[in-house]
């Protein structure tokens, strides 16, 4: 494990090491520096515990020096010089480069202690940095994203002094509707950040730009050198009063060591040696979700000023210039004018209500087309001049409040001289409906005018699930399914109605067993009560009836033959299994004992009489069978 | 005799009011109500962009009415889109057929389109059943066609149960067989029609391939009605009123 950390150390220092010979090559030996150059000194932290280091850079911008600056005798601090650093930046095409001398600082004792001010002579001009306070505590505290040795001193500061989001606008009090640049930095110091998203904030009481894309640089403050990533948008006040901006928040993620084998990355979030790859093949780093809050800003909102508005304002609040134009200046009578007019400047463009031209009887007015490109309105207004008397478009005003100046501005343009000919094409009257030649008051005639379409609709009707139709509803297949049923249960009922009416043996046959129940009924009522003769009497006749309605036989042709006769007929045709022998017993029988009951006046038991009920239930209950 | 025909004309009409009623019945939604009224304030103030935007937010929530698409197509020509305001009407039409303003602002829409006169005229039938089926909803259509089913099975028992004369019980049958078949055939054309029928939204060039530098076939301009055949990756196979069939990029046509 040692060899491959030495190896990894080996070709990390070589890259490292050769990238910077390149830079340091390629920069740039002008004797002369423009007036941009600076001399500056940071520290990574100026809060340090006894016994670490803290890091000290000089930087020179805008060119470079050859020997490293000496640093005088501190009291307290022992400095020792690390080497040069040098960074080249091409943004857009603009070059910029410097050259930074680093030092380790070792603090001996405790206390409040100064860093001086250093003096390089450039080409005989001297350069100083400011003095640099630096405070040297007892014991260290742990803080995530420190993580290496060298950078430990970073640790003793908090994490907020580190790594924060600040909230900005130039002034609190401004006016209804006018533009305030909001600008939302995040400071990072000597930490690894990732993933850092676009900041939120709360707005009530404005409307709220996109932001634009973030920029990115670094600032020294109190001496500690910060990565600063700068967020801008524009917002605008909806309402006066007491209104409060804020707090901003912004979500990142902060990266911090599992070991401190290796270095950790200490140049925020550009470090070029930050990227993916080289995590990937150096270190081993973990994410951390991390959640910045600025504090948040009172903003006084003014209404604007009664005094001196103008009769036409309509709202707009900024700085902005007004033009207009018209052309073609030349044109022939219903030939179309267009008027251009153009507004652009600082301010909420979408609230400019653009300057309307007021119809009359020289000109006929079509819906002006409005529209926002590269931060100017643009309305385009189609004039229609009715007669060659017309001379000139008469001229536009365009109001607004201006909050530098705090007044309202007016801005005239026009009138437009026009020159207008009589059209020879009588075609193109009529496409614009309206024909100069013709009576006004000639009513016989086919009425033209000027076509548009017909006002938005107030109510909104019924509303309903897009592509949702009836006939995929389940209720209303269900009432198809319903009603085709309700046919079919009609049909078949019709047709049952008609064979009861037209065949008299189907419906005998059908009505029997009814019949028969009801006979039974009556016999085991007579069984019950023991009355023999009435019990018989009924058998005899449920019997029967029975058999003449289910056989189609006359009441006095029920004999044993004939029923012998029929039912074989039936057997035969349906292929009946029943036993028609037990059957044509069983009703000889009963015919017999209610034979001798009646007219022989033998008595029997009421055992018997059970089993001739028995034998008659089972007799139809079989003819029943043998029917179906 | 006269009892029980009442009583089966009672049933038969309580079961057509009560079926239709419930199959049609629709939720209301106040939350929708109230975002349609802001949008008409903006569009009142000109402001058509942003009428638009809460206009085609409604649509998104997939509650949808024809005063809604009506609105919507008045925003887009308002700002000047054309094909999307044709788009719009036509969606419109589903939903209310033989609404005049809707009428009078499609037929403008439509004289706005370039190239109009390209666009052809259908054979005297198909313009005549369209007349007939464009004056009715799908959902009218489909209750026009229940009820014609209704009154056929209707005629044809009652006729039976009551003995009606020959001559009456057989044009009756004839008339409410007509009446169902000439209406399902007519509602089948209308389904067949309007299926997968489409808008163009913006000048297209279509091609002989789906490919950016095949070969243009044919144009289209905004507002023309095309058939979309097969969709294929961002491109779709069209299909115009001569029978010209191309590939045009699927953002620049919209389905009806």
């Amino acid at each position: 494990m040692k060899d491959v950390g030495c190896k990894e150390k080996f070709f990390r220092n070589f890259f490292i090491g050769f990238l910077t010979l390149c830079l340091y090559w390629t920069t740039p030996l002008t004797g002369s520096y423009s007036d941009d150059t600076s001399f500056e000194a940071s520290v990574n932290t100026n809060k340090v515990s006894l016994g670490e280091t803290l890091q000290l850079t000089l930087t020179f911008q805008g060119g470079k020096i050859d020997s490293p600056p000496e640093i005088p005798h501190i009291d307290g601090l022992e400095v020792r010089y690390l080497g040069p650093s040098t960074s080249i930046t091409i943004i857009n095409g603009q070059y910029s480069s410097h050259v930074s001398h680093i030092y380790t600082v070792f603090p001996q004792k405790t206390g409040t202690l100064q860093i001086p001010a250093v003096t390089v002579k450039v080409n005989g001009k001297a350069f100083s940095s400011q003095p640099i306070a630096i405070e040297v505590v007892n014991a260290a505290v742990d803080s995530p994203g420190a993580g290496d040795d060298n950078n430990s001193a970073a640790a003793a500061t908090s994490i907020k002094d580190r790594i924060f989001v600040t909230l900005e606008i130039p002034r609190k009090q401004v006016y209804l509707n006018e533009k305030i640049p909001l600008i939302i930095r995040l400071y990072i110091n000597g930490l690894a950040v990732r993933d850092v998203q676009y900041p939120q904030f709360q707005h009530d009481g404005f409307t709220v730009e996109e932001f634009s894309k973030p920029r990115q640089y670094q600032q020294v403050i109190g001496g500690v050198r910060y990565e600063v990533l700068e967020f801008t948008t524009d917002i605008y006040s909806t309402r006066a009063g007491e209104l409060k901006l804020g707090p901003a928040t912004l979500v990142c993620n902060l990266l911090f060591k599992n070991s401190n084998r290796q270095r950790f990355p200490a140049n925020g979030f550009d470090n070029f040696f930050e990227d993916d790859f080289f995590q990937g093949v150096f270190n081993n780093y973990q994410k951390r979700a991390l959640s910045l809050s600025s504090v948040d800003l009172p903003i006084h909102v003014l209404t604007l000023p009664e005094e001196g508005r103008p009769p036409d304002f309509s709202g707009a609040v900024g700085t902005f210039t007004f033009d207009a134009k018209a052309s073609p200046q030349k044109v022939g009578v219903a030939d179309p004018v267009t008027l251009k007019m153009t507004v652009s400047g600082a301010g909420n463009l979408e609230t400019v209500t653009m300057p309307a031209l007021k119809a009359d009887e020289n000109f006929k007015l079509y819906d002006p087309q409005i529209k926002e490109e590269n931060g100017n309105k643009i309305l385009e207004q189609v004039v229609i001049p009715k007669s060659e008397k017309v001379r000139e478009i008469p001229a536009i005003k365009f109001s607004y409040f201006d909050p530098e100046k705090k007044s309202y501005q007016t801005i005239d343009r026009g009138p437009f001289p026009i020159q207008v000919t009589k059209s020879e094409n009588k075609d193109e009257f009529k496409v614009v409906g309206f024909d100069q030649n013709k009576p006004v008051s000639d009513t016989h005639g086919e009425e033209e005018f000027g076509r548009n379409i017909v006002f938005i609709k107030d109510q909104p009707g019924q509303f309903r699930r897009i592509h949702e139709y009836l006939y995929k509803k389940p209720l209303f297949i269900s009432g198809w399914i319903a009603l085709i049923f309700g046919w079919i249960i009609l049909a078949v009922f019709y047709r049952r109605r008609q064979k009861l009416q037209t065949d008299v043996s189907y419906a005998r046959a059908l009505k029997a067993p009814k019949k028969a129940k009801k006979g039974l009924d009556s016999a085991r009522k007579f069984m019950t009560e023991g009355k023999q003769n009435e019990f018989y009497n009924t058998i005899f006749k449920t019997l029967s009836e029975y058999l003449a309605d289910k056989l189609h036989l006359s009441s006095a042709g029920v004999t044993i033959e004939a029923i012998d006769q029929k039912l074989k007929k039936q057997q035969n045709r349906r292929a009946s299994g029943a036993d028609l022998t037990n059957i044509l017993n069983n009703v000889e029988s009963i015919l017999h004992e209610c034979d001798m009951v009646r007219y022989a006046l033998m008595k029997l038991d009421s055992h018997k009489m059970q089993e001739n009920f028995k034998k008659l239930e089972e007799v139809i209950d079989q003819l029943e069978r043998v029917g179906r | 005799m006269m009892k029980a025909k009442n009583l089966w004309t009672l049933l038969a009409t309580l079961y057509l009011f009560f079926f239709i009623s419930f199959a049609g019945s629709q939720e209301p939604n106040t939350q929708l109500t109230v975002q349609f009224h802001e949008a008409g304030v903006d569009y009142k103030a000109q402001d058509y962009k942003k009428a638009i935007e809460l206009y085609e937010d409604i649509v998104k929530t997939g509650w949808v009415s024809g005063a809604l698409y009506y609105n919507l197509g008045n925003s887009y020509l308002k700002d000047g889109q054309l094909g999307k305001a044709i788009l719009s009407y036509e969606r419109a039409r589903r939903l209310l057929p033989r609404d005049s303003d809707l009428i009078s602002n499609y037929n403008f829409a439509l004289s706005q389109i370039k190239n109009e006169g390209d666009m052809g005229k259908e054979p005297f039938v198909n313009r005549l059943i369209n007349r007939y089926a464009d004056s009715f909803t799908f959902d009218e259509m489909m209750v026009i066609v229940f009820i014609c089913f209704f009154l056929t099975g209707f005629s044809y028992f009652l006729g039976l149960f009551f003995k009606w004369s020959p001559r009456t019980y057989v044009t009756s049958i004839v008339v409410t067989c007509l009446l169902l078949f000439g209406n399902g055939f007519i509602f089948a054309y209308k389904v067949g029609q309007q299926k997968n029928l489409a808008v163009v939204i913006s000048n297209a060039s279509a091609k002989f391939e789906p490919l950016a530098d095949a070969t243009t076939h044919f144009e289209l301009t905004p507002g023309w009605r095309v058939k979309i055949l097969t969709p294929e990756g961002e491109w779709v196979k069209v299909k115009r009123w001569d029978g010209k069939v191309g590939w045009i990029k699927s953002d620049t046509v919209g389905k009806i």
